[in-house]
C-alpha cells in the first residue's frame, strides 16, 4: 500500500455510506430530515419579498454568524471533542506509524475540514427564509455553507498552532486569551464608535430601532467590519461574489491563504509536536461517542469542580435521591438553573424584546409568539435535567424502594428548576411584551404543565422504547411522543382562544393547554411508574 | 440463594441467554465462565433487574425485581458505574441512605480495607478506573446483601485489592451469602468456587461441583469446550 492515509480515508468514506445503507434507523432519519427540509423550503415558496432585502445586510448577517461561530470554536479549544481534528483511533494507530508528522496532520486537517463540511450542512434548513428574504439561490446557499465549515476548519486549525506555540509555556494561554478577548472588545468598541449616530438616540428613548440595525448592518458588511480574522474574510468573499465585487472576494480569499500558511508554518516548524493535545481530545471524544452509543448524557460539569461541604446530610430511601442531586447541581456550578438554561433564558427574553418592539399594541401576540418559541426549545433543556442523567446509573434500579416514589424523587429536583425557570423567563418576558399580570401567571403555570408532559416524554420513551439499540431512533421517537403528547393540549388551547371573547382569548389559550397537559403527563407517569422496576439498560 | 429458572433473553433477533436455569446455594461461590459474547453479562444483568427476560430469578424466594429483594442484593457492574460529583465518602452516605442502612462503622471499615479511606474526600471523577471499581465494590457490599454479583470484579484492581476481595468472597461465603462471579480469568478462582458453570453461545455448556469427584481442573475443560470438544465427564447441559 502506497498511500496508507489516502487508503484510510477512502477506505472510511466507502464504509460510511454502506453502513448508512444497512442501518434502517439513519436511512429513515436521513429521510426524515430530507422531508423535513423539502416542507421548510416548499412551505415558503411563493412567499417571496416582492423587493428583496439588499445582499448587503446578508452579509453583514454572516459577517455576525461566522464570528460567533468562530469565537466559540476556538474559545472550546478549537479542537472540539465534537469533532476532533484526530480520533482515538488515528492517535493509537497514526502517530506511531512511521508517518511523517506533516503528512499526518495534512490527514487531520482534511478531515477536519470535511466534518466542518458536514456540520455546516445544518444551515441548509435556513434555506427557507433566506429564500424569502434576500431572494438566494441554491448557489448562494453553497456558498454560505462553505463559508461557515471554513470559518470552522480555521478555528480549529488556529487552536492547534496556538496550542504548539504555547504549550509548556507558563500563562501563555491566558495572556493570549486575554488578546483575544481584548481583539474581540475593541472590535465591539469600533462598530459602536462607527454607528455611534443611529445607537445613540436608541440610549435616549429614541425609538429608530430598524435605523440603528441597519447602521451596524452597514459597518459589518464593509471595510472595517469585515476585518475581523477569518469570520469577517469569509463573509467578505462571499458577499463580494454576491455583489460581484471582485476586489472584495480577492482581499478575502488572499487573507484566508495567508493565514493558512502562517498557521502551516508556525505548527511545522515548532519544536512541540501537536500529539499531546490531539491525545487529549481524542480521549474526550472518544468517551463522548461511547457515551452517545449507549444512550448516554454526559454530565456537564466544570473541569475544576470546587467541592464545598461535603455529604447528604438528609433523605431516606428514595429521597436521598433528591439531596444526592442538590449536591451534584452544587458541584456543576448550577445556581437555580444550569448554564445551558440560562442561555435559553436569555434567548427566550431577547425574543421577546423583539416581539415587543416589532408587534407594538399586539401585546396577545407578542406574548404568545414568546411562548412558543420558549416552549420549543423546552423539548431540549427539558431532557438536561439530572432526571436522564440517574437513568443511566445503575444505582436507582438497585435502590430498594417503590418504583413510582423513585420516580417522583428523581424528578423533584428537574421540576423544581422547571418552576424557576418559569418564573425567571416569563415575568420578564411578560413585561417585556407589557402582558398583564394574569396573562404572565397563566404563561408560567403553561409552561410548567409542558415541563411536567415533556418529562412525561422522557419516561414513555425510555419505558417503550429502552430496547431498541438505535439512540438516534430513540431520538427521533422522543420527538415523535412530544408531538403526541402535545398535540390534544395545543388544540384544545387554540379551540378555546378561537371560540372565547377576545378579552379572553389569551386565558382560554394558555387553560386549555394546562388543561389536558397536566392529566395526560400524570397519566403517562403512572402507566410507566414501573420503569425503575425493569429497566433495560443494554450496554450501560 | 439465587435461583435462576428458564430464563431466557432476547435482543431482536439474537437469543443472548436461551432457557438458563441454575442455582447458587447460601454459603456458595458460583462462577460464571465464558468466551466474549457468551451471554455471562446479559444473566447477570438479568438477575440485578437492569434487563427484563423471560422465566423467574429469586433471591432468597423473592422475585428479583421486588424492593424485598433489591434489598438483599449487591451488584458490582463490569465497567464501573460512580458519581462524578459526588465523593467517595458520598457515595457511601448515599447508599446507605437509599438502603436505609444505619451502620456507619462497617463502611469506614470497607473503604479502610479497599484503600480508600484517604481518598474519601475525592470526587468520581477524580479516581482512576481502578479506585472507581474499588468504590463500586464498597458500594455494592456496603449495605449488607445476602446476595452479591460480580461482573469481572478483579479486571483493573492492583495486586493489594486483588487479595482483599478475595478475602472478601471467602468471609461472605463464610457468612452464608450467595455469591455469583462472572469471570475471564480461570486461575483467579481456581481456589474458592463451589459450582462453575461454563456459558457458549447463551447456553451452558457445563456445569462443575467443586466437590473433589472431578479430576479435570476447570481450565482445561474450558478450553475444552471453548476450542471445540466436549467435556469429559460431569454435568455437562
Amino acid at each position: 500500500m502506497r498511500n496508507a492515509l489516502g487508503y484510510l480515508t477512502f477506505t472510511k468514506l466507502k464504509n460510511q455510506a454502506k453502513d448508512l445503507l444497512r442501518s434502517p434507523a439513519k436511512l429513515i432519519y436521513v429521510v426524515v430530515m430530507a422531508a423535513v427540509l423539502a416542507l421548510s423550503v416548499m412551505g415558503r415558496s411563493g412567499q417571496e419579498l416582492e423587493e428583496p432585502q439588499p445582499m448587503y445586510q446578508l452579509a453583514a448577517l454572516l459577517t455576525l454568524f461566522y464570528s460567533f461561530m468562530f469565537l466559540m470554536v476556538l474559545g472550546t479549544g478549537g479542537n472540539s471533542a465534537k469533532t476532533p481534528m484526530f480520533t482515538l483511533s488515528d492517535v493509537t494507530i497514526l502517530f506511531p506509524a512511521p508517518l511523517h508528522p506533516h503528512r499526518v496532520l495534512v490527514y487531520g486537517l482534511m478531515r477536519q475540514l470535511g466534518l466542518s463540511l458536514a456540520m455546516a450542512l445544518v444551515l441548509v434548513f435556513q434555506y427557507g427564509w433566506l429564500k424569502v428574504a434576500f431572494g438566494i439561490t441554491w448557489g448562494h446557499m453553497a456558498l454560505i455553507i462553505l463559508g461557515f465549515a471554513v470559518c470552522i476548519f480555521f478555528a480549529a486549525f488556529c487552536s492547534m498552532a496556538i496550542y504548539v506555540r504555547t504549550s509548556g509555556k507558563d500563562n501563555a494561554t491566558t495572556v493570549l486569551r486575554g488578546c483575544i478577548f481584548a481583539g474581540v472588545v475593541l472590535y465591539l468598541a469600533w462598530m459602536a464608535y462607527a454607528c455611534r449616530g443611529a445607537l445613540l438616540p436608541l440610549l435616549s428613548g429614541g425609538q429608530d430601532f430598524y435605523g440603528a440595525m441597519d447602521s451596524c448592518a452597514g459597518f459589518l458588511s464593509s471595510f472595517p467590519g469585515m476585518a475581523f480574522p477569518v469570520a469577517g474574510w469569509m463573509a467578505a468573499v462571499i458577499g463580494g461574489i454576491f455583489a460581484g465585487d471582485m476586489g472584495m472576494v480577492a482581499a478575502g480569499a488572499g487573507l484566508c491563504v495567508v493565514l493558512a500558511a502562517v498557521l502551516a508554518v508556525l505548527i511545522i516548524t515548532c519544536k512541540n509536536n501537536y500529539y499531546e493535545d490531539v491525545l487529549e481530545t481524542a480521549e474526550v471524544a472518544q468517551s463522548n461517542v461511547t457515551a452517545q452509543k449507549e444512550g448516554k448524557f454526559n454530565e456537564l460539569a466544570p473541569k475544576n469542580v470546587k467541592v464545598g461541604r461535603t455529604g447528604l446530610g438528609k433523605g431516606w430511601g428514595a429521597s436521598a435521591l433528591y439531596y444526592k442531586h442538590r449536591i451534584e447541581n452544587r458541584r456543576a456550578g448550577v445556581f437555580l438553573l444550569s448554564n445551558m438554561s440560562l442561555v435559553f433564558v436569555a434567548i427566550i427574553l431577547f425574543c421577546a424584546f423583539i416581539m415587543g418592539r416589532s408587534m407594538e399594541g399586539e401585546g396577545s401576540a407578542a406574548l404568545i409568539t414568546t411562548f412558543a418559541i420558549g416552549t420549543y426549545m423546552q423539548i431540549f433543556s427539558e431532557g438536561m435535567g439530572r432526571f436522564n442523567l440517574e437513568l443511566i446509573k445503575p444505582f436507582i434500579y438497585l435502590m430498594p424502594e417503590p418504583p413510582l416514589k423513585k420516580l417522583l424523587y428523581c424528578m423533584k429536583e428537574t421540576l423544581l428548576s422547571d418552576v424557576w425557570e418559569a418564573v425567571i423567563i416569563f415575568v420578564p418576558a411578560g413585561l417585556l411584551v407589557g402582558a398583564d399580570a394574569m396573562a404572565i401567571a397563566l404563561c408560567v403555570v403553561a409552561r410548567l404543565s409542558f415541563a411536567l408532559l415533556f418529562t412525561a416524554g422522557n419516561i414513555l420513551v425510555e419505558r417503550v422504547f429502552g430496547t431498541v439499540s438505535s439512540k438516534m431512533l430513540v431520538l427521533f421517537f422522543y420527538f415523535l411522543a412530544l408531538v403526541v403528547l402535545a398535540a390534544p393540549g395545543i388544540i384544545l388551547g387554540v379551540v378555546l382562544m378561537t371560540v372565547l371573547p377576545e378579552a379572553v382569548g389569551l386565558l382560554g389559550l394558555f387553560l386549555g393547554m394546562v388543561v389536558l397537559n397536566v392529566p395526560i403527563a400524570v397519566l403517562v407517569m403512572y402507566l410507566c411508574r414501573n420503569l425503575l422496576q425493569y429497566a433495560e439498560l443494554n450496554n450501560r | 440463594m439465587l435461583s435462576i429458572s428458564g430464563v431466557t433473553k432476547k435482543y431482536r433477533k439474537t437469543l443472548a441467554n436461551d432457557n438458563i436455569s441454575f442455582a447458587v446455594g447460601d454459603g456458595q461461590i458460583g462462577i460464571l465462565l465464558g468466551p466474549n459474547g457468551a451471554g455471562k453479562s446479559t444473566i447477570i444483568k438479568c438477575i440485578t433487574g437492569l434487563l427484563r427476560f423471560t422465566g423467574r430469578i429469586e433471591i432468597n424466594g423473592l422475585e428479583n425485581t421486588s424492593v424485598e429483594a433489591k434489598r438483599q442484593l449487591g451488584y458490582i457492574p463490569e465497567m464501573p458505574a460512580v458519581y462524578d460529583l459526588l465523593t467517595v465518602e458520598e457515595h457511601l452516605e448515599f447508599i446507605r441512605r437509599a438502603y436505609r442502612v444505619e451502620d456507619e462503622a462497617y463502611t469506614r471499615q470497607l473503604l479502610e480495607r479497599l484503600e480508600l479511606w484517604d481518598k474519601k474526600d475525592k470526587l468520581g471523577k477524580e479516581l482512576s478506573k481502578g479506585m472507581q471499581q474499588k468504590l463500586s465494590i464498597c458500594c455494592a457490599l456496603c449495605h449488607k446483601p445476602r446476595v452479591v454479583i460480580f461482573d469481572e470484579p478483579l479486571v483493573g484492581l492492583d495486586p493489594h485489592a486483588i487479595k482483599e476481595l478475595k478475602a472478601v468472597f471467602r468471609e461472605l461465603k463464610q457468612g452464608g451469602c450467595s455469591v455469583l462471579i462472572s469471570t475471564h480469568m480461570i486461575d483467579s478462582v481456581e481456589d474458592y468456587w463451589d459450582v462453575a458453570n461454563i456459558m457458549v453461545g447463551g447456553r451452558f455448556a457445563a456445569t462443575r461441583y467443586n466437590d473433589g469427584t472431578d479430576g479435570q481442573d476447570l481450565e482445561e475443560l474450558f478450553f475444552q469446550i471453548t476450542e471445540g470438544q466436549g467435556p469429559k465427564g460431569g454435568v455437562a447441559q
